[in-house]
């Protein structure tokens, strides 16, 4: 942790990433507005001191609007890539690990999964579901595994040859504490990278499907969801689009941030290169 | 200690990999007898079989296409397939040629060799394990523990990589040591200190030690008993002075002729 502080980029990831969860926790004492007050008179307002971000096409403010989404973006981004994360590295490790028929089932199904255009597939259980937060965290987290898993698989291939995991069976260690000890360790930094992507990609999957009606429902807001309201005025009220765009595009690249710092911090080499 | 109690037993020891989907035996009908408290030497070159034969006893041939065909291997007269699992690391351990590779290189070179007590010893309290690694860190010559506790491993010398590696494999006080190839991978100087450490570990701790070696020169001057190993058969077994002296096998006399030449 303390080397991570020293990484600046980093710094700068975790503030930002800070920030945001801060201004989701204080979001109502942050604005004076409420989530879904509309002001029809106020209707497209460009920025100003009222409202920094402009107001939307039934009057509300962009910025409460957007403080409040920001609960729904990191919510989705979070639990949906630790149930990726769950699901991803334990069938890549047990498939890898020990290969044989284990391995071709594993790999067969998550084949099937992989071929279903992840997408799309999430639509259709959407559309059988009821269109709510928690079934889109729960749909984006368990269809988009296949990925993470097969990386995973790939890298314990290569890494269960190495001479370090013979060394340690000849120990007596058993499976699970090689698993902590040897291969997690060695998967971490693919692993972080991986998982800073997929919340920028939850993220955006998220949006998505609030464009298309089918994620967060009115009156409650999501990043998405105000991009999304903001194309049909994006030539009158470009605020609706780029602040929602930008906000995403900074989360996401925050993320990316960390993620390659961990990936420098879990490196032993990489600081003795430096030195 | 009796003279006569044989630690190791194998008998009729036939093991193989499955390839492309044919069988390749690389071990054929293997018979050796190994006494408690000798120094027992495999020579034979690359490919002889040797280490397959190592595996074999610790029961770590590939799962997808290793197989032990036939024959039997006892453990102080247990059948290994029954132990194996309980003495592997504790009372039967091994030290692999190349040291730079056998260490995981994001865990600490100290908490590795925590890990191998730790997996043994569940109830030893962690003071306990680490005045333990300390101790036999010292055991093995790492004068300096603190800083090699520490280091990951690229941050050590060969040397010291394979000291660690060492005193991973004594640490459980094993009652057999196999040492398969445990100098190549180093230089001269450091070959002949890391083959004295295991002789001096060997009188210390009461091992078995056998050693597996392409060097014949190693068998002649560390091993009480050898086994000369080609294509996968054992073709001579004997004590080390009979061996040199009266070799029987044609490929024994070709070995030793070998080292003849080099030597003038």
């Amino acid at each position: 942790m303390k080397k991570l502080l020293r990484n600046k980029f980093a710094v700068l990831g975790i503030s930002i990433i800070a920030l945001l969860i801060l201004a989701a926790f204080f979001a109502p004492v942050l604005s004076p507005y409420g989530q879904s007050e509309q002001n029809l008179y106020q209707r497209l307002l460009p920025p100003s001191s009222e409202h920094f971000f402009g107001t939307d096409d039934l009057g509300r403010d962009v910025f409460t609007r957007m403080l409040f989404g920001s609960r729904i973006s990191l919510a989705v981004g979070f639990i949906s890539v630790f149930i990726i994360l769950f699901i991803g590295t334990f069938l890549g490790i047990v498939s890898g690990y020990f290969g044989g028929k284990v391995d071709s089932v594993i790999m067969r199904f998550t084949d099937i999964i992989l071929c279903f255009p992840t997408f799309f597939l999430i639509l259709l259980i959407i559309a059988f579901l009821e269109p709510n937060i928690f079934n889109v965290m729960a749909v984006i987290g368990l269809t988009s595994w296949p990925g993470l898993a097969r990386l995973v698989r790939a890298e314990v291939l290569s890494l269960k040859e190495r001479e370090f995991i013979s060394v340690a069976k000849m120990m007596g260690i058993d499976n699970l504490k090689i698993f902590a000890v040897h291969i997690l360790p060695n998967i971490i930094s693919p692993l972080m990278v991986y998982a800073s992507l997929a919340i920028g990609g939850a993220i955006l999957t998220e949006s998505a499907l609030s464009f298309l009606g089918l994620g967060v429902q009115p009156p409650m807001s999501s990043w998405g969801q105000i991009l999304t309201a903001g194309k049909d005025y994006i030539y009158i009220a470009w605020w609706l689009s780029v602040f929602p765009g930008l906000a995403i595009l900074i989360t996401v690249l925050a993320f990316n941030l960390i993620g390659e710092a961990i990936r420098d911090v879990f490196d032993p080499k990489e600081e003795y290169v430096r030195k | 200690m009796s003279e006569n109690k044989y630690i190791l037993n194998i008998s009729g020891l036939s093991a193989g990999y499955f390839i492309n989907g044919e069988y390749f035996e690389a071990v054929k009908n293997a018979n050796l007898n190994i006494k408690e408290g000798e120094t027992f030497a495999v020579v034979g070159q690359s490919g002889s079989g040797k280490s397959t034969l190592a595996m074999a006893v610790m029961g770590l041939l590939p799962i997808d296409n290793g197989k032990i065909s036939n024959g039997t291997i006892k453990f102080d007269g247990n059948k290994i397939e029954n132990v194996i699992e309980k003495i592997r690391g504790r009372d039967i351990a091994v030290v692999l040629q190349d040291p730079h590779s056998y260490l995981n290189p994001v865990v600490k070179a100290g908490r590795q060799v925590y890990e191998a007590v730790e997996v043994h010893n569940p109830a030893l309290k962690e003071e306990e394990i680490y005045a333990r690694v300390k101790d036999t860190f010292i055991k093995v010559g790492l004068i300096d523990f603190e800083r090699i506790y520490h280091s990951y491993p690229h941050q050590l010398s060969g040397g010291q990589k394979q000291r660690v590696l060492i005193a991973m494999a004594v640490i459980n006080n094993p009652k057999v040591l196999i040492a398969d190839e445990p100098t190549s991978g180093l230089d001269v100087h450091i070959q002949k200190q890391i083959l004295e450490l295991f002789l001096e570990l060997k009188q210390k701790l009461n091992l078995t030690l056998i050693i597996i070696t392409h060097n014949i020169l190693i068998a002649k001057k560390y091993a009480d008993t050898a086994a000369v190993m080609l294509n996968g058969e054992i073709v001579e077994n004997k004590n080390t002075v009979d061996l040199f002296l009266k070799p029987e096998h044609e490929y024994t006399k070709m070995l030793l002729r070998h080292v003849k030449l080099e030597n003038k």
